[in-house]
């Protein structure tokens, strides 16, 4: 559906995107994950052909997109980063007026803004102005504006940004629902947990390139590290610690005033293993938990950084 | 296309600081002006002096004896000005009784004794006597003048027949030639200004590089010539309504303007500078990556330039510029629409009506083609 082709654009000295690479299947989820400037809408502006770019090529529904791409665009919903609606219209009429750029007929249109409004959960808002709402659904209507015309393809820019845990949860399962009723979904975020939540695919940016680009289990398999357990309250001996030591696919084993801490190599979980080893050993522990790695260890492991700033 | 418009037309409506702007304080200075200024409207205004003649039969009373008497002293007093000038022919009596009605304001005697009378209300003595010595020292002149050269009594004569065509170089149409009525002038013409800001305030609502809304209004299907002339439309109308309401209201409810069947050059005046302002809004809304701010206080200072220039804040200004760079007036588009106003609603003079209208439709032209050459990128260095 898009296919992104050694996409480079500079500013001045600094370069947005180097040689950029995407390919983006139709029906699926896709996530852009990156640290703020790492490029995110950077791609996403020259996607929408309103970034002029130094080289490369963007292509989205077989054609390349051109500024005056209309019909490709008609087919497209875009969600801003910022919040982009009227302040003077109300929440219907805002909704009214992005659809009727896409749906000129009148009777169509009431239809789908309607169903626009109750998908973001808006309703009994429709006569108030932006100003009067909360943030949380300031960002819905901003969605409910992108999304009303039911484009094919949908791109959400950060859409989460400054939203309380309530509001984020309902636009994410909207997210799902649009993607389940047929419309591919582009999603730009900087939260690991929203895109490890809803995407089906995950491309990590970090300086304009794609450092990683897969599943969030093949992004997770491609990192060294693995399961980290640990384990409070524990007493060893030297060479009980060793043994442990010496467990397939252990990859670090700290242990500090009776606090152990494993960290495992590769995916799959290995608690029940060191448990059974336990039991062998009779060894007891006070409280014992297992951590398997986040997206934020992958980014850290192929950066050297936290993924948040 | 409409369906932005609309929307646009119906946001410019609502927005409550623009509305205040361009409208309420236009409104809000013309009846401040009209209760500071208005006491002194009309006070050049040339009132309707009505005389009787009384010829040498002043004895007579019969009036139609007494018409029949007129001589050139009567002609010379009803070719001066039959619009504030009426001279009435009557007999003594008669004169005596209006003068002291008050129904006229003086008494012009014929014969060969010429003499004035004048009513208690001296307000006009200086005027009345005027008349009549011109006409003696006239009269003494070619008397001369035949006695001592009659061989020049024609050149004479016509010399002073051709006195008006030298002194007459427009037609005076209006009701009155007040500066005052240039503030109410120079206000019009702030408001038409002021439609400046809606042409910016439109402008970075469509640009993708000016705004979040118009970062979504070009990534979406709306194609670019569209929603410039939907952004320059509702603009111009915009302003040109409150142009309209500002005009009705100094017309029909303050007074202190005339309208009274010149309402299409005045309309069409408004339409060209209200496009004027909306092209200069849209210029500075496109141009250079400054703030909303920062574009809104250029906006600012451009409008109260040209209006102080126009003589808004100061009567004559304009005048001053006029006699040391008369180039400014002519690039001032305050300047060119209190002067169009002056032409049309004092003077009746069209060629200056016709250039102030033809100048800011031109200059309109040229910010618009230039905002148009700004606006038409479609892809953005940066956003």
């Amino acid at each position: 559906m898009i296919e992104i082709r050694n996409l480079v654009k500079r500013y001045k000295d600094t370069i947005a995107l180097d040689h950029l690479n995407l390919d983006i299947e139709e029906g699926e989820i896709f996530g852009l994950l990156g640290p703020n400037g790492s490029g995110k809408t950077t791609v996403i502006n020259c996607l929408l052909a309103l970034l002029k770019f130094d080289k490369g090529s963007v292509r989205i529904f077989g054609e390349e997109m051109q500024p005056d791409s209309y019909e490709i665009k008609r087919q497209i919903g875009i969600v801003m980063q910022n919040v982009a609606v009227f302040n003077e219209l109300t929440v219907y009429e805002n909704v009214d007026y992005f659809c009727g750029l896409y749906v000129p007929d009148r009777r169509e249109r009431k239809k789908l803004v309607e169903e626009a409004i109750a998908f973001t959960g808006l309703e009994g808002y429709e006569k108030k102005r932006p100003k009067k709402l909360s943030g949380g659904l300031l960002r819905r209507l901003n969605i409910a504006c992108g999304i009303a015309h039911k484009p094919k393809l949908v791109i959400l820019d950060e859409p989460t940004v400054a939203v309380d845990p309530q509001s984020r949860n309902k636009i994410l399962e909207g997210i799902c629902q649009m993607n389940r009723q047929g419309s591919t979904i582009i999603y730009t975020s900087h939260y690991m947990e929203e895109v490890e939540q809803i995407c089906s695919r995950i491309a990590i940016l970090d300086k304009g390139r794609c450092l990683a680009l897969g599943t969030k289990e093949e992004l997770k398999n491609m990192i060294k590290t693995g399961e980290k357990v640990h384990l409070e309250g524990i007493c060893l001996t030297p060479p009980q610690l060793e043994t442990i030591r010496r467990m397939p696919q252990v990859f670090s084993a700290v242990y500090e005033n009776e606090m152990l801490t494993l960290r495992f190599e590769g995916s799959g979980s290995h608690l029940l293993g060191l448990l059974r080893y336990m039991e062998e050993e009779n060894l007891t522990c006070e409280r014992c938990f297992s951590e398997l790695p986040t997206l934020n260890d992958v980014f850290l492991e192929i950066t050297g950084k936290e993924l948040r700033d | 296309m409409f369906l932005i418009m609309k929307r646009q037309l119906l946001v410019n409506l609502r927005e409550k600081s623009n509305i205040f702007w361009t409208l309420l304080f236009p409104l809000l200075l013309a009846t401040l002006f009209h209760f500071t200024l208005g006491s002194l409207l009309g006070r050049n205004e040339m009132e309707t002096l009505s005389v009787a003649y009384v010829s040498e039969n002043a004895a007579e009373t019969d009036s139609e004896a007494a018409r029949s008497g007129t001589d050139d002293f009567f002609e010379y007093l009803e070719n001066l000005n039959q619009t504030w000038l009426k001279v009435r022919t009557m007999t003594d009596g008669e004169a005596r009784t209006a003068l002291e009605n008050d129904t006229i304001q003086g008494i012009f005697y014929g014969g060969s004794k010429k003499r004035l009378v004048i009513g208690e209300n001296t307000v006009h003595t200086s005027i009345l006597s005027q008349f009549l010595d011109i006409y003696e020292k006239n009269e003494a002149l070619i008397t001369r003048i035949a006695q001592e050269h009659p061989e020049h009594l024609s050149d004479a004569l016509s010399a002073l027949e051709n006195y008006r065509s030298c002194t007459r170089t427009v037609t005076f149409g209006g009701k009155s030639m007040d500066y005052v009525q240039n503030y109410f002038f120079a206000l019009i013409a702030m408001t038409c200004l002021y439609g400046s800001f809606m042409g910016m305030y439109n402008t970075v609502g469509v640009q993708a590089n000016t705004s979040a809304l118009g970062a979504r209004l070009a990534a979406g299907c709306v194609k670019r010539y569209k929603s410039i002339t939907a952004s320059l439309l509702s603009a111009w109308l915009t302003s040109f309504l409150e142009v309209v309401l500002l005009l009705l209201y100094m017309d029909v409810i303050l007074g202190d303007i005339h309208l009274s069947g010149q309402t299409g050059k005045i309309l069409a005046v408004c339409a060209a500078a209200t496009f004027y302002s909306s092209g200069l809004g849209m210029l500075i809304g496109t141009a250079g990556r400054w703030s909303e701010s920062m574009k809104n206080a250029i906006v600012i200072s451009i409008s109260m330039a040209c209006s102080f220039a126009a003589d808004l804040m100061l009567s004559g200004v304009k005048g001053f510029i006029e006699k040391h760079a008369p180039l400014i007036n002519r690039l001032n588009p305050g300047a060119l629409t209190t002067d169009a106003f002056y032409s049309v609603l004092v003077y009746n003079d069209t060629e200056k009506y016709f250039r102030s209208l033809i100048l800011l439709i031109i200059y309109s032209s040229l910010l618009f083609g230039a905002a148009v050459l700004f606006m038409r990128r479609m892809r953005y260095e940066s956003l």
